[in-house]
């Protein structure tokens, strides 16, 4: 078009109508936290491999030792330690056991004994490291000891006395031992983590922001703080 | 910051009281006594021997003989060893697993940063993909399953690479790095996610805009901000590296401190239970305190005191 034939068409020159309040409207339907974390996590394909992983995992350990005709503690001793074949797909042990439905047997206790004791593991870490943190000076100095005398004692004395303290109800060491035993000192260097990442996030500015705006120090750490020590965790 | 030092030196030892305490009556409240595993013995015997320990006495009693003794830095005679003190054990089994602890640390310490790090700015890209299936099989795979992979593949194929033993470097390479690879893989997760968060802020932003090249960026703002995770953790890993490995030393051979941890609780031998116990925390409350110090280094805006506020 020739420049000046603009000026046959002066609707070309309109002001366009523009509302300030447009301006503010949210177009897009905004993406709410766990659709989104969703979304990246789709992405990562290193991070969904796993996902799969533990999603078989966890329907193998339901469904699995029903899937062929042994029980995990029947026995035959014509077959003793065979190879993977046909009849047994994971081959059998020294008592002649199918080795496939003992496996998927055994992944129920350990997904069950593993989460829970991670579980116990993480929130009392973030529990006393948070709280230590937070409090800093004196407190924190005491808890940290504290952490230092449990995380010292030996291990193995802690596990069998807990073995023989519980084991004269029950017969032999129960489920619960063993998660008591699992989390009783693996939350302390989780803590330690959380209270190196408080001590330095509780300088942040946001955290002097929410601070000034009146804020306690328990909503400090709960609201700006904890979610910042994910990342590592 | 003197006193402070100060502050934590009397506190330390009142840490190490608490754990002596705590494990001396915890140690005798275990069934079974050192001289089970002798078999049957003459009540007369068996009581000589109580006597020569000092276990017929009061368990209060035998507990302030102990904390003499101590206080002379007197560990006492192990209950197992007929030559040997529990002072004579760590002083020969300590610089054994203290130089493989300080060779496996250097491993992690130098990989597994920069593998971390490398993850996060190629953030999945190749590189993020490679170190992150090391970190998995350093975590997933168990260091005694390490061990004999290592030997079954590396030793037994490279003739200047021994299968065990102790005495000259070349013992210590396959060990070493059987034992970097926990520390390495955790120390690279950790890294990782921390330099993801770091990349993430806005002073990484005003830095680059500011015009600086890309490896101050890195270096210097990201980098120094997200180690302190790191940092965090160092503290209870030295100490665990240092004492040794049961697994690891008994793999290959090595005649660390690793194997009294673990001996020392299945036969009751009271007075090495009490010896290695003392001796780990010692280590452990020294590397938390440096810990805490380095924290103050590396971040200024952390107070450890109220002082400043």
């Amino acid at each position: 078009m020739n420049p000046m034939e603009f000026k046959n068409y002066p609707e070309l020159f309109e002001k366009a109508i523009i509302e300030d309040s447009d301006a503010e409207k949210i177009k897009r339907p905004s993406i709410r936290y766990w659709p989104d974390v969703w979304r990246r996590l789709k992405q990562n394909k290193l991070a969904m491999t796993g996902l799969l992983v533990i999603v078989i995992m966890i329907i193998m350990a339901a469904i699995g030792p029903m899937i062929n005709d042994f029980s995990y503690f029947e026995q035959n001793y014509n077959q003793i330690n065979t190879r993977p074949n046909g009849e047994y797909w994971f081959g059998t042990d020294e008592l002649g056991r199918d080795l496939f439905t003992r496996v998927w047997y055994g992944t129920r206790y350990s997904l069950f004994i593993g989460i829970l004791a991670t579980v116990i593991d993480v929130t009392n870490g973030i529990l006393y490291g948070g709280i230590a943190g937070m409090a800093g000076s004196r407190i924190d100095s005491i808890m940290m000891r504290i952490a230092e005398v449990i995380y010292s004692l030996p291990y193995l004395l802690v596990v069998i006395l807990l073995s023989v303290v519980f084991s004269t109800q029950g017969s032999g060491t129960s489920m619960f031992v063993i998660i008591l035993a699992l989390s009783l000192t693996s939350w302390i260097p989780m803590s330690i983590l959380v209270r190196g990442q408080v001590l330095q996030l509780k300088e942040a500015e946001y955290s002097l922001a929410a601070e000034s705006l009146g804020a306690t120090r328990g909503r400090i750490l709960k609201k700006h703080v904890i979610p910042n020590t994910l990342g590592p965790i | 910051m003197k006193k402070y030092l100060l502050k934590r030196f009397f506190m330390s030892i009142i840490t190490l009281w608490a754990i002596v305490t705590i494990t001396f009556f915890l140690m005798h409240s275990v069934p079974g006594n050192p001289f089970a595993k002798e078999g049957k013995m003459p009540p007369t015997v068996y009581q000589n021997l109580q006597r020569k320990y000092g276990l017929d006495k009061p368990k209060s009693e035998q507990y302030v003989i102990y904390l003499k003794n101590l206080l002379r830095g007197d560990f006492g005679d192990s209950m197992k060893s007929r030559v040997e003190t529990v002072n004579d054990m760590i002083e020969r089994g300590f610089p054994i697993s203290a130089y493989l602890g300080v060779e496996a640390l250097l491993i992690a310490l130098v990989f597994g940063p920069v593998l971390g790090a490398l993850a996060a700015l190629f953030q999945n890209k190749v590189p993020d993909y490679i170190s992150m299936i090391i970190a998995i099989i350093g975590i997933s795979v168990p260091s005694f399953i390490m061990g004999t992979v290592f030997i079954q593949f590396i030793a037994k194929n490279v003739s200047w690479i021994p299968i065990g033993g102790w005495g000259e470097f070349r013992h210590t390479i396959l060990p070493a790095i059987a034992l970097s690879l926990m520390p390495l893989a955790y120390i690279a997760r950790l890294m990782r996610s921390s330099m993801l968060e770091v990349l993430g802020q806005d002073y990484i932003k005003t830095a680059k805009s500011k015009g600086l090249s890309k490896s101050t960026v890195i270096l210097k703002h990201a980098v120094r901000n997200a180690i302190l995770p790191i940092v965090s953790v160092l503290g209870t890993l030295i100490s665990n590296l240092l004492v040794g490995s049961f697994v690891i030393e008994k793999i290959f051979g090595i005649p660390g401190l690793g194997a009294f941890f673990v001996n020392s609780i299945v036969s009751r031998d009271y007075t090495l239970i009490m010896g290695t116990t003392i001796f780990y925390s010692i280590i452990l409350i020294i590397m938390l305190l440096l810990v805490d110090i380095s924290y103050v280094l590396i971040d200024p805006r952390i107070r450890l005191t109220k002082e400043g506020r």
